[in-house]
């Protein structure tokens, strides 16, 4: 592992472990007896026979170091083991059961973290007296607060993870998802935590001493020997000088490797240098693409307004070779050019566009030449982008090249007015505006976005607006320059497909307008298929295949893009499963009602927000059920209240047969912190299955959902997406229900993914003779995996 | 009505702590007519002393008394220092509340350039450099900064006698002068904090997607630290705010007693080593108020620049 050669690491243990082997040593033998008074040593320099010197008494501050370091860390450890287990448990418990328990301990705990801790000690010393005993209780109680704090929060995240969820649904206890499937998710942030009050309980028992509140002479302690030795200062500074010492010293290591564990350390790479490396390396390997061809501005007119050229990327690893995920790529933009990338994710498609505006992540880098072309009244230019250094390409960005990118949610800055966010993009240029023909301009530019209430807009923050609304307003933005090249990087992905169509005509509309040319970057096809003249289809970091939008879609040359539109079209799974004629109801649900909000008002059926109104189910045995809605309509309240995870609020439910549920990330439904075979156990551990037994029926289970048999020794952390979503199907599979209910099983995967999880699924529907209900938003997936289909 | 609901909730934190703080006190076991007289009295003394000083009462009752007695402005009687607690207050409150500001204003100066500038340049050789002094300045307990700031600019560069302290009613200019030592020594550990947590907090920020868009509309680095995270790392930082003003009030109750300043903190220690109780009892109510008014200040400050989401 990186991080324990670090640096940080490597001090912080050698730190620690001088003092651990001062005390260990102290406990086992003093050169001199501590307190033994000498008054023919008095205030000795340090010799070889007294190497801290001596004190004002003649004692051996050596000796003496050794002791009160040792007193220290006994007073440390006990307040850790004292709050922690306290501390610990009360935050546990407020933090899994809430409530009004969870009010009152919070409130109590948060007034007492804002009072300072040692005016706190000093309350308590002043009602239990001074003395060691004391200063540990004192320290202990004090560190209660902080722990429960910390543990609650943590707790408060993982509550509503789906893998609790999961856990609940198979049947494990509360005290069991607390303790067995929680806890050991916070091992990390609890030991951080420990390490922190460690530190603050040895720090505030030395100042307690040096006040003369905390451990009694004559035993000694480093807080005692600063604040006696304070008064011979000039006469024999090693009295104070040691102490301070080795006191800092402890509670540096301390901090130092626990920084290792909590990513608070610096000691990450510096990520210009690691650019440098890589790119270094990028041109070892292949030399020829040095930027040989690169010419100034104005030499010999192109037609393209982007050009791309031997474009490689790479990313930083953990070892000294750089991972390459695109090997030379080269493609032109023409003016007015809407140009298509198409390929699953990892193909290199994102970061290909990324690195034209030079905005890849830290840790990535490129080479080759990247070039835009244009001509306006100054004349002609051609930048030369490769080459540009970070200022210069300031000037260009957003100017020349403008980019809308996938997750609108999180591409606005959420504590900015949508005024000051567009009008940043006004910077460029000379030209000075006022106030009022700012305005001007962006109430202008989001008209032509179809965004009417401008003025309203204008002054909201992004979370005031919806999805839909917030990409008008980022392409609104992006046009505001009138760039020469628009770069979308999956623009229509995180929306619904109504919108998604607004938003490509609104971008075939634009682009007509100004004849801006489109990067247009999709892992959907039939989006790409409507929108470009002209695709590139990625694989692997390589283009496999490149022409006409019409005939590339008609007739795929290559074997991949012919696999991409099977995979995009899907086989008909609803026709190969078995479902049995009139078979009796399994499923009914009638008259359901389902709401959250908080109850307000006397008629709490109008005053919450509603999610279900008046549903109602029949699902017969055998069938494949299928649910299509938008986000956001209610679609996995239903699957949580028809699994017993919600209680409906009205409506009757009648369910004969046992419920299992697959949900849709398989990233949070499945405890990070375990193995795939602890996890395929787990519904049987709860059933108190004996431990053979088990094992069996999970090794069979992971042949049953095709995977080798060897992973079952690995962490869950290890897998991928697809092989995740096998083990999260096998989990549900484990406790045997007749019913599965899937939340999304396949959106979170990539198409060719998507497929191999459809046909397990297909075939353990005839194999255990299941009744699935699949929920979805994917109406292209509904249609030829169920047998019924609702559309909400 | 935001405002007039923080006051109310305010008011009653302050209630509770002065609740509380009384019954700290009130079941000692030792008690303080037993303090007054010492270890020679006979039970029969003490009996009458207790009647006399109302410690027979319920505690209910005598909280009343107490808490009337603070509102009239009488907060006790120092069995120390045999004078009432408000005059020992009026002479020193003025002189832990400078010392307290100037460490405030140290810290503000030297933390947010500081921090910007590490994440700025993270993962440089500076801001490795930095981060290890940072940890380091956070590991020195204050008292013995405060000791090698008075070897090292007192005695060694003569630029304060340390001891020599003079409080404010002797002269403005001289105290501040003098407690910008202290001050120092306060700050230096909490500014190590708060760069610390500025740092992590700018570069949390610096990994969301807000920070691509800002840089695709051609805007510098610093542009996007000051304007763009800054404001969202502040917002984040409402808690840690509170945590570093009650961190300056617990670094002068010992810091004080290093440089000899004459203030509240030293005021608190030597009245808890004589079991004063009035004092210690009145002391803790200050502070808490303090605390209690100063975290809903900048809570309310803070809420108000990002109050948004």
């Amino acid at each position: 592992m990186k991080k324990y050669r670090s640096f940080n690491f490597i001090c912080g243990g050698v730190f620690l472990g001088l003092t651990v082997l001062l005390v260990l040593w102290g406990m086992i033998h003093t050169p001199y007896d501590p307190t033994a008074i000498n008054a023919a040593l008095k205030n000795h320099a340090p010799t070889l026979a007294h190497p801290f010197g001596t004190d004002q008494l003649g004692r051996d501050v050596l000796s003496r170091v050794m002791i009160g370091a040792g007193t220290s860390f006994l007073i440390g450890a006990a307040t850790i083991v004292i709050g922690g287990i306290v501390g610990t448990l009360i935050g546990a418990l407020a933090g899994f059961f809430g409530g009004l328990f969870d009010t009152i301990v919070m409130r109590i705990n948060d007034s007492l973290l804002a009072f300072p801790g040692i005016l706190l000690a000093l309350v308590l010393v002043c009602i239990f007296g001074t003395g060691e005993k004391n200063v540990i209780l004192a320290l202990g109680i004090l560190f209660i607060p902080s722990i429960a704090r910390v543990v609650r929060s943590e707790i408060k995240k993982q509550v509503p993870m789906d893998y609790v969820a999961n856990a609940k649904l198979l049947g494990a206890g509360k005290m069991r998802i607390l303790f067995v499937h929680i806890l050991p998710n916070i091992r990390a942030t609890l030991l951080v935590t420990m390490a922190v009050g460690f530190n603050n309980a040895v720090l505030a028992e030395a100042g307690l001493s040096y006040l003369g509140l905390g451990v009694q002479p004559p035993k000694a302690s480093l807080g005692r020997m600063l604040s006696e030795g304070q008064s011979y200062l000039r006469l024999s500074p090693w009295t104070v000088l040691f102490p301070g010492l080795v006191l800092a010293l402890c509670v540096l290591g301390v901090t130092l490797i626990s920084d290792v564990y909590s990513g608070n350390s610096a000691d990450t790479e510096d990520p210009v240098k690691a650019r440098r490396k890589i790119r270094r390396i990028l041109h070892e390997r292949y030399p020829e693409t040095d930027g040989s061809d690169s010419k100034g501005e104005g030499s010999g007119k192109e037609d393209a307004v982007l050009t791309v050229k031997d474009l490689r990327i790479a990313f930083a690893t953990d070892t000294n070779e750089p991972n390459e995920v695109v090997h030379g790529i080269s493609f032109q933009l023409k003016p007015g050019e809407k140009l298509g990338i198409v390929g699953e994710s990892g193909s290199g498609k994102s970061v290909t566009a990324l690195s034209v505006m030079h905005l890849l992540p830290e840790k990535g880098a490129a080479i080759g030449d990247i070039s835009v072309t244009y001509e306006d009244e100054a004349g002609y230019h051609k930048v030369d982008m490769s080459h540009y250094n970070a200022k210069e390409m300031q000037r260009y960005r957003g100017a020349e090249i403008a980019m809308v990118f996938q997750e609108p949610m999180s591409s606005l800055n959420p504590s900015m007015k949508i005024r000051r966010q567009m009008a940043e993009m006004l910077t460029h240029g000379e030209q000075k505006r006022t106030r009022e023909e700012i305005k001007a301009r962006l109430t202008e530019a989001l008209l032509e976005v179809d965004l009417q209430d401008t003025d309203r807009i204008l002054a909201s923050y992004p979370s005031k607006l919806s999805g839909g609304q917030r990409q008008r307003i980022m392409i609104a933005m992006a046009m505001l320059n009138h760039p020469k090249v628009l770069i979308c990087d999956e623009p229509t992905t995180a929306l619904d497909a109504e919108t998604q169509e607004q938003i490509l005509a609104l971008l075939e509309r634009l682009q007509k307008k100004y004849q801006t040319a489109i990067l247009f970057i999709s892992h959907d096809l039939s989006i790409v298929k409507r929108l470009c003249d002209r695709v590139m289809v990625f694989h692997n970091g390589l283009v496999v295949e490149e022409g006409k939008a019409d005939e590339i879609f008609e007739h795929p040359k290559e074997a991949y893009m012919k696999q991409l539109i099977a995979a995009s079209e899907g086989a008909n799974y609803a026709k190969g499963m078995e479902v049995p004629k009139d078979s009796e109801e399994i499923v009914k649900v009638s008259h359901l009602h389902m709401a959250f909000g908080r109850l307000r008002g006397r008629k709490p059926l109008n005053y919450r927000t509603k999610v279900l109104e008046n549903y109602n189910l029949t699902v017969r045995r055998g069938e494949v059920y299928g649910i299509v809605g938008r986000s956001g309509s209610g679609k996995s309240t239903l699957a949580k209240c028809l699994c017993g995870l919600l209680r409906p609020l009205v409506g009757t439910m009648e369910i004969k047969g046992k419920v299992g549920m697959v949900f849709q990330d398989p990233y949070g439904s499945l405890n990070p912190s375990k193995s795939v075979l602890w996890l395929l156990e787990e519904p049987l551990r709860i059933r108190k299955v004996p431990k053979e037994e088990r094992i069996a029926k999970a090794k069979e289970m992971l042949l049953a959902i095709g995977l080798p048999e060897d992973y079952g020794e690995r962490k869950i952390t290890e897998l991928s997406g697809g092989q995740r979503q096998r083990v999260a199907i096998g989990m549900a599979l484990m406790s045997q229900p007749e019913i599965l209910v899937l939340d999304e099983p396949v959106s979170a995967l990539d198409v060719t993914v998507q497929e191999q999880i459809l046909a397990l699924l297909a075939q353990l529907h005839d194999r255990y003779h299941l009744t699935y209900i699949f929920i979805t938003h994917d109406r292209a997936v509904m249609n030829r995996f169920a047998t019924n289909v609702e559309i909400w | 009505m935001k405002a007039a609901r923080k006051i109310l909730s305010m008011a009653a934190a302050v209630v509770v702590l002065s609740f509380a703080t009384f019954m700290a006190f009130a079941i000692l076991p030792g008690d303080a007519a037993q303090t007054k007289l010492g270890t020679e009295a006979t039970p029969e003394q003490v009996e009458a002393l207790r009647e006399e000083m109302g410690l027979n009462d319920n505690v209910f009752v005598r909280y009343g008394r107490w808490i009337g007695g603070v509102l009239h402005g009488n907060l006790g009687t120092s069995s120390r220092f045999n004078c009432p607690v408000s005059d020992l207050f009026r002479q020193m409150l003025p002189n832990t509340l400078l010392l307290a500001g100037l460490a405030f204003v140290i810290i503000l100066v030297l933390s947010f350039p500081l921090g910007m500038l590490y994440a700025r340049y993270p993962g440089s050789i500076g801001d490795r450099a930095g981060v290890f002094a940072n940890q380091t300045f956070m590991a020195i307990p204050g008292f013995f900064l405060g000791i090698i700031i008075s070897v090292v600019l007192g005695i060694g560069l003569k630029l304060f006698i340390p001891g020599a302290f003079v409080s404010y009613d002797e002269g403005l200019g001289p105290c501040l002068s003098y407690l910008f030592f202290p001050a120092l020594s306060i700050a230096i550990p909490k500014v190590a904090m708060t760069v610390r947590f500025l740092r992590s907090a700018l570069l949390t920020e610096k990994q969301k997607e807000y920070v691509r868009t800002a840089r695709s509309k051609g805007l510098g680095e610093w542009e996007i630290i000051g304007k763009h995270l800054l404001p969202n790392a502040l917002a984040a930082s409402v808690t840690f705010l509170g945590v570093i003003v009650s961190e300056i009030v617990a670094g002068s109750i010992v810091i004080e007693q290093v440089f000899g300043v004459n203030g509240l903190g030293r005021l608190l220690v030597v009245c808890v080593a004589n079991r004063d109780f009035d004092v210690v009892q009145a002391l803790v109510l200050y502070i808490g108020i303090i605390v209690i008014v100063l975290n809903g200040v900048i809570e309310t400050l803070v809420q108000k620049g990002g109050d948004n989401e």
